[in-house]
């Protein structure tokens, strides 16, 4: 029942050193359950762990002292806390967007990606969940945007983008944990049953719930798994919507734009996919996983990467030119703000980032050039983070009312707060990599089967 | 009313007990005060009971009506039977309550051997000054007008014939009383009338700017104003001023240019054939300026600021004779004749000659206002037996060996003459919380050790004349009737020109709007209040043209290095409007161990009164002085924010707006609030801002909290330069019905309420600031720390500032999100006043209340002040086409060049 | 007396014929064990009431959600919210979409488990070596058959389709 023109390409997605299904679990399973951790792992952890103490010690100063000790100020009253969600957020929301859209199309090669994609979307959810929170004047009453019963009768605001958001990020945390397991699932039982420390293997055993590989487990499974997938697609959809929506639903010259939410779903896809390939790139030497992962996997990512760095092109030069037809005098002077203002250079290089430094990949050698994978993936992120940063700068910055344009300045506790989220990820990402299969083994040994086949 | 008082305090006593408990130092003064109105018996705790009184600046006094609840005085309001309040305040009086209840009060006397008492003081001055009855003894004071302290200091000076009572007052009026003298042979005081004169020029005078006359030249010229056929007002000014800002033509002047302008205009007005070769720019502005002001004889003004030279007040006087300007001539209310500059100049001579052996300084602070030639503080060495009485520590009381505190106004019996001559007899609203005397006492104790009878009997004594009800009504109503001063009958004033004397620099030394001459430096509410021209706060610079700067290379923040007589180093900052070769500096700032608040911010002016020729050059090093408006000039379509209107245009109608919600929106109670706001009569004072900060519990937040830009001020007067008509723009809360800050607040804590405001629930705000990202005027304010709880006062803390709180107001959390309310609490205490069956008084909002010229009205929507301003043709609504339906709206500024333009 | 035939197979196909000779000899099949979920297995048992739990929870989630935000909102505390209407319908759709995603999710999990017949940590399947080889890289089939000749057929069954090790248990 595959359509004509998702059948794969003459492609192979794993390379011959990897003959059999039993080969498939060893390169994955092995380095997880026979080897211990190398030196560079527990560097690797030790580095991450002290940068997400020092993160968490910024975190504690800000819930005890208050919003004060940032850069925010009366006109800019949102700052790094919300850009860092934005991000966070988007960057989770491409795991599950990948791994499910990859499903739904049947993109085989999604296999050996799934998992850390997966992965990476529970952690970057984690430290996005962070934010919200955190970035509230009184954290400790956050639970009010929840409706529940209490003695003054109140209710959310249903109204408030901020509602919405609550929920879809509950939601999709939720669900993407489930969607998570449901694939996981398998491999746990492959663990659990592989030759191990009884240890290890009776806790797997514990998380497999009694999976045993029988036809009706693994109907329900893949029932499930494309079910979900096809919820997933829109749910993703939905909550980068909402994320867009926070700033779209509002009166805000360069914010109130239709095109918010689409832009902001593709922005997400696309921080994510750049993720994805470093997080591949580092798993892939790391764990030895050459013949799962292989370069025509990068190839593939390069070319979503392309493909969104344009319409991210198409999006900004849209912003540009709705401002230019409308001559709306107050979109105008964003857009003229962003380009000539204080943070100008950092809209350039945000540009460069996003849009200039993924054109690299129309030349194929580049798509699979490790240090040019770096590079643009580095550079891609680094662009979405300046991007979701000016978006709230730029226009909180040049207003309505220029008596109040007030210029933003990050402080230290800024950077440190940022710096603690993304050392907390890769430290989750460490410990995933030395507790979890990164590679869906189940979905591998199929792509295997059928390529051997 | 005085037969029911014991009664009365008794029940006071019990509620203090248990709700004053914090404030313990707060009561009523012990001494009989007279309420204004009779107010029904039976008071209960957080009753809001209003006296008058009175508060000095300059030595004037101005009523103000003192709010107090639970025995604490928490704001200060106009007292509309005083001239010069007419019901209005302006910054100094509202910052004057907090002054009350400053932790860096001085508390207690010390001598020079620490802590002292005021009768170890009344010792050691009887025995300095006994013997030798008065020789060698100086008192110093500012301006003195009230009738009782005078009479203590002639009845002093007859007991001690030798002493010598000098008074002076930073801002003299010399040179006007010595023009005056020179015309018509005796000082005299012009009173002009700014509400009878239909062509006003203005030779870098600002009446409308600070000074103990604001108020009552704003209330004029506003009535004028509102007055049609249009007035019109033309500003000579080196500097922009507020009455520069408002005027319909402005020049930018150099004092040689002023000089210039005189000539001009006695030229054209017939008087001298004299011709001075002047820019056409200037000479055009004469020709307008000298045809109108012909074509308005009776009705037409010209006003000379205080420190232009005599010969320039001379012409004035010459000038508005010829125009049968509305103006009097009243003798000087301050009866001494001696000149200030002068008969301090001579204090300090004989000082550093040795010939002064115990100096008392009342009130005055000339080891930081002197001019420096005369070395004050250097002199008062030199003194065996100095005395400072001040209210706060300062230059003065640094250097005299003994420090005594004097009591806030508020504490205690004073009187002083308004500007006009009217007296007010000043009641006490609270026992003093330090071991403090008044003046009167002060003076009392120099030969007195017990002090003499106190204040009360004093000025009871001195104003025998009123029996008892004539005592308690002018006590009551806080001015004594038919006390102000005749007009003189003056002959014609010869015409006098004034010298033209280009040179490279000017220097020129202004009272700051926020600080004056620094007596309210240590006020940490006049310390945030912008200035209305740079919108700086806790600080000062040098402001230049930019050409100027261009020619010393300097940039905006560069440190630039001023010398007259003294030498200051300040950043400067480019003004528009400023004259070439002009360098202003505002004074108050640059003070020395006045407390934390005073202490560091900006230099000191009045070093730079020496004489010769200004030195300006470039310095090292740079300071961003804070200024909370980074933008003045509005150009395409952002002039929207702000239109200038011809005398009788209109506002273009607005469109409609396509909207798919119920339009206008379902009202709830029968009473929609709304308030109008007229940018023709804003003056940008920022009484508006202060009252606000006093009435709303806004705590001032300090000098690296505003660098951020974390103001906390609830309403902000923004200034607008438009080519020629620039003006002020106050914006509190637009109050809107279709609010863009409610349906994004995610737990209902900005909402709308049935009367139409747009209410903060302050315990409901977690602190997302969705509500302020998406306000269009950006009025909401972010307590990003705990300003409430934190202290602006170093080591002294902030507990006896939290006594000033307005008990009606919550006072915000840190994390939580606070705007304008239109003084809710205020419209609330009216309903329930209605609820009980009273008659509620009209409700207005503290900023309406300030405004000396009345140009915020509030009311609701039936209201006649509302109705009229929204039918009226100026009328528009800031950003009216994001559909955001505001209830504040304004009338549009206008501007009447005239024909000529 | 009935004893249970299990191979092992290397690769999908094996298992596939010696699966396909055991439904044509009419041989009953007592287990299977996969290593991946092989294209081959078709639709059939286990795949029933997923979607539609999915679905109908989803949209009981979802309309639950969008009560009580009605409910709240219009009835229970309705007041004004910048002018706009009390029942804002169209702003109070997101959550609720989110809501229904989360309980469709949760559903399907719900009926994973069912209908896989999980949590079930201990069961006789795990006592075989075969069914822990499964999960790493073989497919077993086991069949039920009666000792001697029938064993020996079902043990030749599987040795012809390519079993890689096959055995007889019970007995």
């Amino acid at each position: 029942m595959i359509a004509p023109h998702v059948v794969d390409s003459g492609r192979r997605w794993t390379l011959p050193l990897i003959a059999t299904l039993g080969d498939v679990t060893e390169a994955v399973a092995a380095p997880l359950m026979d080897r211990r951790p190398g030196r560079a792992w527990w560097l690797s952890v030790g580095a991450s762990a002290a940068v997400t103490l020092v993160g968490a010690v910024a975190i504690w100063f800000s819930l005890t002292r208050g919003p004060g000790l940032w850069g925010n100020n009366s006109a800019v009253v949102w700052g790094f806390p919300i850009a860092n969600y934005v991000w966070w957020i988007g960057i989770g929301n491409a795991g599950t967007l990948i791994s499910s859209l990859l499903l739904l199309t049947r993109q085989k090669w999604r296999a050996s990606l799934n998992r850390m994609a997966e992965a990476m979307t529970l952690f970057a959810v984690s430290m996005a969940g962070i934010f919200p929170i955190l970035h509230l004047g009184r954290p400790m009453y956050f639970y009010w945007l929840a409706p529940y019963p209490n003695s003054m009768q109140l209710w959310p605001q249903w109204r408030s983008a901020l509602v919405w958001d609550f929920w879809a990020i509950v939601s999709y945390l939720l669900f993407s944990i489930m969607f998570f397991y449901v694939g996981l699932q398998p491999d746990l039982a492959t663990l659990r049953d592989r030759d191990g420390s009884r240890g290890w293997r009776r806790m797997y055993g514990v998380a497999a719930m009694g999976w045993q590989g029988t036809p009706t487990q693994w109907r329900a499974q893949e029932r499930l798994h494309r079910t979900m997938a096809a919820i997933a697609v829109p749910l993703v959809c939905s909550v980068h919507s909402i994320v867009g929506l926070d700033f779209a639903a509002s009166l805000m010259p360069g914010w109130t734009e239709s095109i918010f939410p689409p832009y902001f779903v593709v922005g997400a896809l696309f921080s994510g996919f750049a993720m994805v390939v470093l997080i591949a790139l580092i798993m892939r030497r790391a764990m030895g996983l050459e013949g799962l992962i292989v370069p025509d996997h990068f190839d593939a990512m390069a070319r979503v990467i392309l493909a969104a760095s344009i319409v991210m092109g198409a999006s900004y030069s849209a912003e540009w030119l709705s401002a230019l037809w409308s001559g709306e005098a107050a979109d105008l002077r964003v857009v003229r703000f962003a380009f000539t203002g204080p943070y100008a250079p950092f809209y350039w290089a945000m540009l460069i980032g996003n849009v200039a430094a993924p054109q690299l990949f129309w030349a194929k050698p580049l798509r699979t050039s490790t240090p040019v994978l770096i590079g643009v993936s580095v550079a891609v992120l680094v662009g979405m983070w300046l991007e979701r940063i000016l978006i709230i700068t730029n226009t909180l910055s040049i207003g309505y009312e220029p008596s109040f344009w007030r210029l933003y300045a990050p402080t230290i506790v800024d950077f440190l707060i940022l710096a603690g989220t993304l050392g907390g990820f890769v430290l989750l990402m460490l410990v995933f990599a030395r507790l979890l299969p990164v590679v869906s083994m189940h979905e591998t040994r199929k792509l295997l089967a059928e390529e051997r086949g | 009313m005085s037969a029911d008082l014991p009664d009365r305090r008794s029940v006071l006593r019990l509620i203090a007990a248990g709700a004053a408990a914090s404030v313990s130092a707060c009561q009523r003064p012990d001494d009989t005060i007279h309420p204004m109105v009779d107010q029904p018996e039976g008071t209960f705790p957080g009753q809001v009971r209003r006296y008058a009184t009175a508060l000095p600046l300059a030595g004037y006094g101005r009523g103000v009506t003192g709010l107090v609840v639970d025995g604490r005085p928490i704001k200060l309001e106009g007292l509309a039977a005083h001239p010069a309040s007419l019901g209005a305040t302006e910054p100094f009086i509202e910052a004057g309550i907090l002054d009350l209840y400053d932790p860096q009060r001085l508390r207690a006397p010390s001598g020079p051997s620490g802590p002292a008492s005021w009768s170890s003081l009344a010792r050691v001055l009887f025995e300095s000054v006994a013997p030798r009855r008065g020789k060698g003894l100086a008192l110093l004071t500012g301006r003195v007008t009230s009738p009782t302290l005078l009479a203590r200091i002639a009845a002093l000076r007859v007991q001690l014939p030798g002493m010598r009572h000098v008074r002076w007052e930073p801002f003299d009026d010399d040179h006007a009383l010595a023009a005056a003298d020179a015309a018509f042979g005796r000082p005299l005081t012009p009173r002009p009338r700014l509400a009878d004169a239909d062509v006003v020029l203005l030779l870098d005078s600002d009446p409308l700017g600070p000074g103990p006359d604001q108020i009552a030249h704003a209330r004029g010229w506003s009535l004028r104003r509102r007055r049609a056929p249009m007035h019109r007002m033309y500003a000579a000014e080196a500097t922009p001023s507020i009455s520069g800002t408002m005027a319909d033509h402005r020049i930018a002047a150099g004092p040689a240019d002023l000089a210039a302008l005189c000539h001009a205009l006695a030229a054209a007005m017939g008087g001298a054939p004299a011709r001075i070769a002047m820019p056409d720019e200037l000479a055009r502005f004469a020709a307008d300026a000298a045809r109108d002001l012909l074509a308005a004889k009776g009705r037409a003004l010209v006003m000379v600021g205080d420190r232009q030279p005599p010969s320039m007040h001379a012409f004035a006087a010459w000038a508005n004779g010829l125009l049968r300007a509305p103006q009097q001539w009243i003798a000087p209310v301050d009866p001494d004749r001696s000149s200030h500059r002068d008969s301090l100049s001579g204090l300090a001579a004989d000082m550093h000659a040795g010939r002064i052996d115990t100096l008392v300084v009342l009130d005055s602070n000339p080891a930081y206002a002197a001019p420096p030639q005369l070395a004050f503080a250097e002199a008062m060495d030199r003194v065996p037996l100095t005395v400072a009485a001040t209210l706060f520590p300062d230059e003065t009381s640094a250097r005299a060996k003994w420090k005594v505190p004097i009591g806030h106004p508020l504490e205690g019996w004073h009187d002083w003459r308004a500007p006009d001559g009217t007296v007010s007899i000043a009641q006490p609203l609270v026992r003093p919380f330090c071991d403090t005397k008044t003046p009167v006492e002060v003076v009392d104790l120099i030969l007195d050790a017990a002090g003499g009878p106190g204040a009360l009997a004093r000025h009871r004594t001195q104003w025998a004349a009123l029996d008892d009800a004539g005592w308690r009504h002018a006590v009551a109503t806080g001015v004594v009737p038919d006390s102000a001063a005749a007009a003189e009958h003056v002959g014609e004033a010869p015409l006098v020109l004034p010298a033209v004397a280009p040179g490279r620099w000017a220097v020129d030394v202004r009272p700051s709007p926020s600080l004056f001459d620094g007596r309210h430096s240590t006020n940490a509410w006049a310390q945030e209040c912008p200035d209305p021209i740079t919108k700086e706060v806790w600080g000062s610079s040098a402001r230049m043209h930019p050409a100027d700067m261009a020619a010393l290379d300097l940039a905006n923040g560069d440190m630039v290095a001023v010398r007259h007589g003294g030498r200051v180093v300040l950043p400067v900052r480019s003004v528009e409007g400023q004259a070439r070769g002009v360098v202003t500096v505002a004074t108050g700032y640059g003070r020395e161990g006045a407390g934390p608040v005073a202490d560091g911010f900006g230099a000191n002016a009045w070093v730079l009164q020496g004489t010769g020729v200004p030195q300006v050059s470039k310095a090292a090093g740079r300071i961003e002085v804070v200024s909370t408006q980074p933008f003045f000039e509005l150009d395409g379509e952002l002039a929207k924010l702000f239109p200038v209107l011809a005398p009788s245009a209109a506002m273009p109608a607005a469109k409609p707006l396509p909207t798919l919600l119920p339009n206008p929106p379902a009202k709830g109670a029968p009473k929609q609030w709304a308030m109008a706001i007229d940018t023709d009569l804003c003056i940008g004072c920022n009484a508006c801002i202060l009252s606000c900060q006093a009435e709303n519990n806004i705590p001032a937040i300090g000098p690296e909290e505003m660098a951020v830009g974390r103001d906390m001020h609830w309403l902000r007067v923004d200034r607008y330069e438009d080519k020629g008509a620039g003006g002020f723009q106050p914006v509190p809360c637009m109050q809107c019905e279709t609010a863009p800050c409610e349906p994004v607040c995610p737990v209902e804590a900005s909402v709308h309420d049935a009367q139409g405001l747009n209410v903060q629930v302050y315990n409901r705000c977690i602190g997302t600031r969705t509500c302020q990202a998406n306000c269009p005027y950006k009025v909401r304010r972010f307590n990003f720390r705990d300003y409430a709880g934190s202290s602006l006062w170093g080591d002294a803390g902030d507990a006896s500032v939290s006594a000033q709180r307005n008990p009606d107001v919550s006072v915000r959390a840190r994390g939580v999100m606070e705007k304008c309310t239109y003084c809710v609490q205020r419209i609330e205490a009216s309903n329930r006043e209605k609820d009980a069956g009273g008659v509620a008084a009209p409700v207005q909002t503290a900023c309406a209340a300030a405004c000396p010229t009345q140009a915020i009205r509030f009311g609701t929507l039936d209201d006649a002040p509302i109705r009229e301003a929204r039918a009226d043709p100026r009328h528009y609504a800031l950003l009216e086409e994001l559909g955001t339906r505001p209830r504040t709206t304004y009338l549009a500024r206008r501007r009447n060049p005239g024909e000529g333009a | 007396m009935t004893v249970v035939a299990i191979a092992t197979f290397a690769d999908e196909g094996s298992y596939l014929r010696a699966r396909v000779r055991a439904v044509a000899e009419e041989r009953r099949i007592v287990g299977e064990w996969l290593p991946y979920a092989a294209t081959s297995l078709g639709a059939g048992d286990g795949e029933q009431g997923i979607r539609a739990a999915a679905i109908v929870i989803g949209l009981i989630g979802g309309a639950a959600l969008m009560a009580v935000t009605i409910w709240s909102a219009v009835v229970a505390y309705p007041f004004d919210a910048g002018g706009r209407p009390v029942f804002s319908w169209p702003a109070f759709i997101p959550a609720p979409v989110e809501f229904g995603a989360l309980c469709a999710g949760f559903a399907g999990l719900v009926m994973l488990f069912r209908n896989a017949r999980l949590t079930r940590l201990h069961h006789a399947a795990f006592d075989f070596d075969e069914v822990a080889r499964a999960a790493q890289d073989s497919f077993v089939l086991a069949l039920a058959c009666d000792m001697g000749a029938d064993a020996n057929g079902a043990l030749a069954l599987m040795a012809t389709a390519g079993a890689a090790h096959s055995r007889l248990i019970g007995g």
